[in-house]
């Protein structure tokens, strides 16, 4: 490098709210790897059905489609504040932030109750045969990620309540929503899985 | 295409003055807590690299020592050095401690500590996360040989198969034990593939375009993007063991609609790419070596990266070739046989890129070199016996015998472990500021070589005489006698190449020659900084306008105007690195430390008692609270 030439930055923003930014990447990332452990957990599944003479077991019978169905529109509204917080948080408008940010909470918290019903609606304990441990299993993913994004909105939550909001806490609530889109796309194609492929398949 | 810096407005560079000034803000802004407990707070990319680094290779003294206790066994016929329940427990944390505790994380390590470097940025994108990842491997790491201390370690194999891995056959709580252990190096390795995509695609030098970034650096970015394929479905897998040992699921049982070869797809389709995650990082280092050695860039760029992925693509298709002897449709198994083939192809291409780069140069003789003349030989051989076996009716006759152990030893210790030495003697300059000795690299090297060859080769012949795995010992009338002498002749040959390493390295930490900047006058741009580098890695981030950047007479250069009062990293453009931001990047931290406390002390207690993973859990909300709070403070 003998003829040195410099590139000034000093124009360049600090921060940016959208998927230039390194966060928005890692929660790409980690979309992609937990969606990958549904593919896994849907191919086991397919796996196991392909063995079995029935499925389900004649003593356990096809599950009811009631709550989950509810459950499922529930969890396709509540995109809608998910998307009003993506775009506050793009308009960096702090007071819409918190209140979508509460929104996500109450849909996510409603969507986690009715959630115990879908659990009864399978009619089987997760040790009574494989068909029953893969359904809990496919169902107790998908709820573990719903709890770990409701302690996410948490969290960000009581902070913008409490300190001032900076330029990233704006990300952090757009990748909250973000988040929340991919809990409610990969919830789809895992409630025609658990639900009708026993039912219809 | 034209690089930015022609583009910007050209200025002449400030005075020293200037640059001093910023030497000594950047120290300040960039500085490590100081202290015993400012260990537990360090985020800076080459630190956690050098841990990686430095645990991995304990490790692999450790899992040396179980080889050669089990060398010392085999050594003659009837021996009564270990028992039989004994043996069967160290060739497991042989296994698992050389995949899961050396391989994997040394490659990592190595990644977290060059890949910074060499697209020239300052620290990986999320620091704090990737100190979790060091914590939860060494937890993972100390848990194994608390389990194996206490007489209690896995028994199982390394790949754990069912039933024998399962409550019927594996009582107590081993093989639980084994399973945390599992997760907390998925994690780790989840953790640093996620710090080093975002490194590669989001944090290169303005100029560096994808068509410009180094050999080693391509092949660790495809590596960690296998990584995040393959530990899902390792994920799968251990969850669901865990699960039936200890919930009751039936997932393994075919008496209620389980599968025991579930678990055997389930666990290749990780533990195959496995192999590549280790061995790709390693084909990196070779270009990076052979490169330097030659002074030349490395003949046919493009075929080399496209061989890399086409290597990653396929690894994916072979997972079935470890299942030869299970039964499965032929159709299926031979779609398998043919991709399993295949994969030669890219190796091939690899070793004639590397070949035409050193047809007529005259190379660099010295020890990392060699190095990579071992690795042609012994990594050849090894890819040679797995086409061999990669065939079916070769496969059933060989499963499960001596002539495998030797084929993956040939290609592991052949394909990684020999350009991962040459990789420690061409870095380490670097790392540590002096060079390793030559004389007892080139004893290193020799001997190591020689043990090799004289402790794996004889085991294709025992394989073909039909001596299996994993058997604790032998009668004197089979005519294997010989042959295992030999063998365990070449392991104390390998120990004492290890032993020589060892003295080499602390030897030169002392009293090795001063490396400077470039001691090999490589071209990548972890050479454009001291050795070892400072904290922010260099004082102003290059600008590149080729592939071989310090080799460069015209073009390249330097930005300028990155604040350096805070911890900030430029941002560029994913395809042709172009500048797009600045981003502040948290500093020191002992918040990874505490989560990684809370919830590692939650999965270690969930071997005795399911619901402490529910209390690690909880326990952990609030130091994921204190993590965001204080995420504002310098």
């Amino acid at each position: 490098m003998s003829t040195a030439r410099a590139l000034d930055v000093s124009n360049l923003p600090d921060a940016v709210l959208d998927s230039r930014s390194l966060v928005w990447w890692g929660t790409l990332i980690m979309t992609v790897i937990e969606g990958m452990v549904f593919a896994i957990s849907v191919g086991g599944y397919f796996y196991l059905r392909n063995l079995a003479s029935a499925w389900p077991p004649p003593s356990v019978g096809p599950p009811d489609l009631t709550a989950p169905t509810v459950n499922l529109g529930i969890l396709l509204v509540s995109a809608i504040p998910a998307f009003l917080l993506d775009r506050a948080g793009k308009e960096k408008n702090a007071r819409k932030v918190r209140i979508y940010l509460a929104w996500n909470l109450v849909f996510g918290t409603a969507f986690l109750v009715v959630r115990y019903w879908e659990f009864k609606a399978l009619h089987c304990m997760w040790n009574q045969s494989a068909y029953a441990s893969i359904q809990w299993t496919i169902l107790g993913l998908h709820t573990t990620n719903l709890l770990t994004s409701l302690a996410e909105t948490g969290i960000v939550l009581v902070y913008i309540m409490l300190r001032p909001i900076e330029d990233h806490h704006f990300l952090d609530a757009r990748l909250d929503g973000v988040f929340w889109y991919f809990i409610v796309v990969t919830w789809i194609p895992l409630y025609v899985v658990v639900y009708l492929v026993p039912r219809f398949g | 295409m034209s690089s930015p810096a022609e583009k910007a407005p050209r200025e002449k560079a400030p005075g020293d003055s200037a640059e001093e000034r910023e030497r000594a803000e950047l120290a300040r802004t960039w500085r490590k807590r100081s202290g015993k407990l400012g260990l537990l707070f360090s985020v800076d990319h080459k630190t956690i690299g050098k841990r990686y680094i430095i645990t991995a290779f304990v490790f692999f003294l450790v899992g040396g020592l179980e080889a050669a206790a089990m060398r010392l066994q085999l050594a003659r016929p009837e021996s009564r050095f270990l028992n039989p329940d004994i043996y069967a427990q160290v060739f497991t944390m042989h296994g698992t401690t050389m995949m899961f505790f050396f391989a994997v994380p040394v490659m990592l390590g190595i990644g977290l500590y060059l890949v910074p470097l060499m697209v020239g940025t300052r620290n990986v994108p999320f620091p704090r996360l990737n100190a979790v990842g060091y914590w939860f491997y060494l937890m993972g790491g100390v848990l194994l040989y608390g389990t194996f201390v206490m007489n209690r370690g896995p028994d199982a194999g390394w790949f754990a198969y069912v039933p024998l891995s399962g409550n019927a056959y594996s009582a107590g709580h081993g093989m639980d034990a084994w399973v945390q252990i599992i997760n907390f190096t998925e994690v780790s390795a989840l953790i640093v593939a996620a710090s080093l995509i975002v490194t590669v695609f989001k944090q290169r030098a303005p100029g560096m375009s994808l068509n410009r970034i180094p050999l080693f650096v391509w092949a660790i970015l495809i590596t960690m993007i296998m990584v995040i394929f393959a530990m899902p479905a390792v994920i799968f897998a251990a969850g669901s063991l865990n699960s039936d040992r200890s919930l009751g699921t039936h997932f393994f049982n075919p008496a209620e609609g389980g599968d025991a070869l579930l678990w055997q797809h389930a666990f290749w389709f990780f533990g195959h790419p496995e192999v590549y995650i280790i061995f790709l990082p390693a084909l990196g280092m070779v270009s990076s070596i052979i490169s330097a050695s030659t002074r030349r860039p490395i003949f046919g760029y493009t075929a080399m990266v496209l061989a890399l992925v086409a290597t990653a693509f396929l690894g994916f298709g072979l997972w079935v070739h470890h299942m030869f002897a299970t039964g499965l449709p032929q159709m299926g198994e031979a779609f398998f046989t043919a991709a399993s083939m295949m994969i030669a192809i890219p190796t091939g291409v690899q070793i004639f890129c590397w070949i035409a780069t050193l047809w007529g140069s005259r190379p660099r003789w010295d020890v990392p070199f060699l190095f990579v003349l071992g690795f042609f030989f012994t990594f050849v051989i090894g890819g040679l016996t797995g086409v061999m076996l990669a065939s079916v009716p070769v496969d059933l006759q060989l499963h499960d015998t001596f002539f495998v152990v030797a084929h993956f030893h040939y290609v592991l210790i052949g394909g990684a472990v020999f350009p991962l030495f040459g990789g420690v003697y061409h870095w380490f300059p670097k790392i540590t500021g002096r060079m390793l000795g030559r004389t007892l690299g080139i004893w290193n090297f020799a001997l190591l070589f020689v043990g090799f060859n004289l402790t794996f080769f004889p085991m294709h012949e025992l394989g073909f005489h039909g001596m299996p795995r994993r058997v604790y010992t032998y009668s004197p009338d089979r005519g294997w006698n010989g042959l295992n002498l030999a063998a365990s002749l070449g392991a104390a040959l390998m120990a004492v190449a290890v032993a020589l390493f060892l003295i080499n390295v602390f030897r030169s930490l002392r009293r090795g020659a001063r490396a400077g900047e470039n001691p090999w006058n490589a071209e990548t741009l972890e050479w454009a900084t001291s050795s070892p580098p400072p904290a922010y890695n260099f004082v102003r981030i290059p600008v590149v306008a080729s592939r071989s950047p310090l080799w460069d007479r015209e073009g390249g250069g330097f930005v300028t105007g990155m604040p350096t009062d805070k911890r900030l990293l430029l941002v560029t453009h994913a395809l042709d690195a172009e500048p797009s931001h600045r981003e502040e990047v948290p500093g020191p931290s002992v918040n990874p430390f505490l989560i990684s406390l809370t919830m590692g002390l939650g999965l270690i207690g969930s071997i005795f008692w399911l619901w402490w993973a529910v209390i690690g859990a909880f326990v952990s909300i609030p130091v994921a609270f204190l993590w965001y709070w204080t995420e504002e403070e310098p």
